[in-house]
């Protein structure tokens, strides 16, 4: 807090517009990082899936299907952020009609989410006691109801985290979007503070980024606990 | 009469190309319809390799499994897992659903096969006052001592009426006063209800308190078989003699106390 009431942090800055704008970009922050993580999930957890089920200690070890999405999904992440934001600019305007705002930042932010997300899908299933799934295959279970009534319901404590990391990780992609016109909080903090070297703004949209991803770390974290019954005594 | 479980020179190498390791080497086996069959042997014997080739959890690398009739390998996956549903199956480490209430464990037989909600609550009711666990219906396993844990596997694994019942190392996580309740348990369910039982474990006072059969693993092989009265009054080989030497050395331990 010292930080506000130094000299030289001049509030004046915060006219009606300012405030307004920080407040639209804050939907907008939250209106892409939901957005995109909705979407990324549902890329990237049926490919998690997949590459649970058919990797070498899978329910259905299949090489050829898992070696394709494994590169896939490698290559697709080592591309940083800001090179792939540029290099789907075209397909952007395809879907979206335009390039620049939040609508156009969801594009290159799903398709970034999509393979990390499904890395750590499969990580969360590989999880899975491999005791339980046996127990299942002595049952009689066909693959499909291993995934819906085993495997999704013994790693749901481990995929809430996931989904909560997910939101930090792709709300600061989304701030890094405001290089290109992104829209949203990181758009502000780049235009105003960067640009402008207005530092008032900049500290706030900060702080407001910092208290978002706070708060959806703090939401997550007490719902993976909530729904554990691993532990309850 | 035609066995329930029989096998034909059944054998299984792990790791064939880079690092051949025999589990089983040729094993023939007869199971009879009403059995405890024991099968006992050090860890590493083979015993449990043996067991899960009886539901084909574990493929064998040549030889047959015949159970019920049906020879396992035969099957396409269909069959196999429809052929699973009257082989069940109960583990070291009971092996729960531990994100779901013990109803909901119970139930999940049924669900594979389909069974209606309704009739499944009912069948679930009833297996839980056979096990003795009928108050627990809506607890989680983490809310379970060990002891418990086995009886609401054992009522998951009676769920879709079986014919045979295999047991791996079932009791060889629990307290020896547990052990003697889940084997009394386990008579009780062959008794009463005439399921085949295979009991895999290296503790003889298991085998000597409710098998009727026992077959003796070392390195792979059968090295002995017979009633169990028969192995404890005159075992001839010596993998028989020490597993029934060890018992007789730890005779202070007896009465349902196990080694």
């Amino acid at each position: 807090m010292s930080l506000f009431l130094s000299a030289g942090f001049d509030w004046s800055v915060f006219t009606p517009q300012v405030t307004d704008m920080i407040v639209r970009g804050i939907w907008e922050t939250l209106y892409m990082t939901l957005v995109s993580t909705l979407m990324g999930y549902v890329l990237g957890l049926p490919l998690g899936l997949v590459l649970a089920v058919t990797g070498e200690k899978g329910i259905a070890p299949n090489k050829a299907v898992y070696g394709v999405l494994d590169f896939i999904v490698n290559i697709t992440r080592s591309v940083p952020f800001l090179i792939l934001l540029i290099l789907v600019s075209p397909l952007t305007k395809l879907i979206v009609g335009k390039s620049y705002g939040s609508s156009a930042t969801i594009v290159p932010l799903v398709i970034a989410a999509a393979p990390f997300i499904a890395r750590m899908v499969e990580s969360s299933v590989q999880e899975v006691d491999k005791g339980v799934i046996e127990a299942a295959q002595s049952m009689g279970a066909d693959n499909f109801t291993i995934i819906t009534k085993v495997l999704l319901v013994e790693a749901k404590t481990s995929l809430i985290v996931g989904v909560t990391i997910a939101l930090g990780t792709i709300l600061g992609y989304s701030a890094m979007a405001g290089i290109v016109g992104g829209g949203g909080l990181g758009d502000i903090a780049i235009r105003y503070g960067y640009y402008r070297y207005q530092m008032e703004i900049m500290v706030v949209t900060i702080v407001i980024l910092v208290l978002l991803v706070q708060v959806m770390q703090y939401l997550g974290m007490a719902l993976s606990k909530l729904t554990d019954k691993r532990k309850i005594k | 009469m035609e066995p329930i479980i029989k096998t034909e020179a059944l054998t299984k190498v792990y790791n064939p190309k880079t690092n051949p390791v025999k589990a089983l080497d040729s094993i023939d086996l007869e199971i009879q319809k009403g059995d405890i069959y024991g099968i006992i042997g050090l860890s590493g014997a083979g015993k449990s390799t043996l067991v899960r080739c009886f539901n084909l959890l574990e493929k064998p690398t040549s030889g047959t499994v015949t159970v019920r009739g049906q020879e396992l390998q035969s099957l396409t996956p269909r069959e196999l897992r429809r052929a699973r549903t009257q082989i069940s199956m109960i583990f070291q480490h009971f092996n729960l659903l531990m994100q779901k209430n013990v109803e909901q464990n119970i139930c999940f037989p049924l669900y594979i096969n389909k069974v209606k909600k309704a009739e499944a609550h009912a069948r679930c009711m009833e297996l839980l006052e056979i096990v003795g666990l009928s108050d627990k219906a809506k607890a989680y396993p983490s809310q379970l001592s060990g002891g418990q844990r086995q009886r609401v596997a054992i009522a998951r694994a009676l769920a879709t009426n079986p014919e045979i019942l295999l047991c791996d190392e079932a009791t060889s996580a629990l307290d020896p006063q547990t052990t003697s309740q889940i084997l009394s348990l386990l008579k009780e369910i062959n008794e009463r209800y005439g399921i085949t039982i295979v009991i895999i474990t290296h503790e003889m006072a298991v085998v000597r308190e409710i098998c009727s059969h026992v077959a003796i693993v070392d390195k792979g092989r059968i090295v002995e078989r017979g009633t169990v009265d028969e192995i404890f009054d005159s075992p001839k080989t010596d993998e028989a003699k020490r597993f029934v030497l060890y018992r007789e050395k730890n005779m202070n331990f007896e009465g349902g106390q196990g080694i």
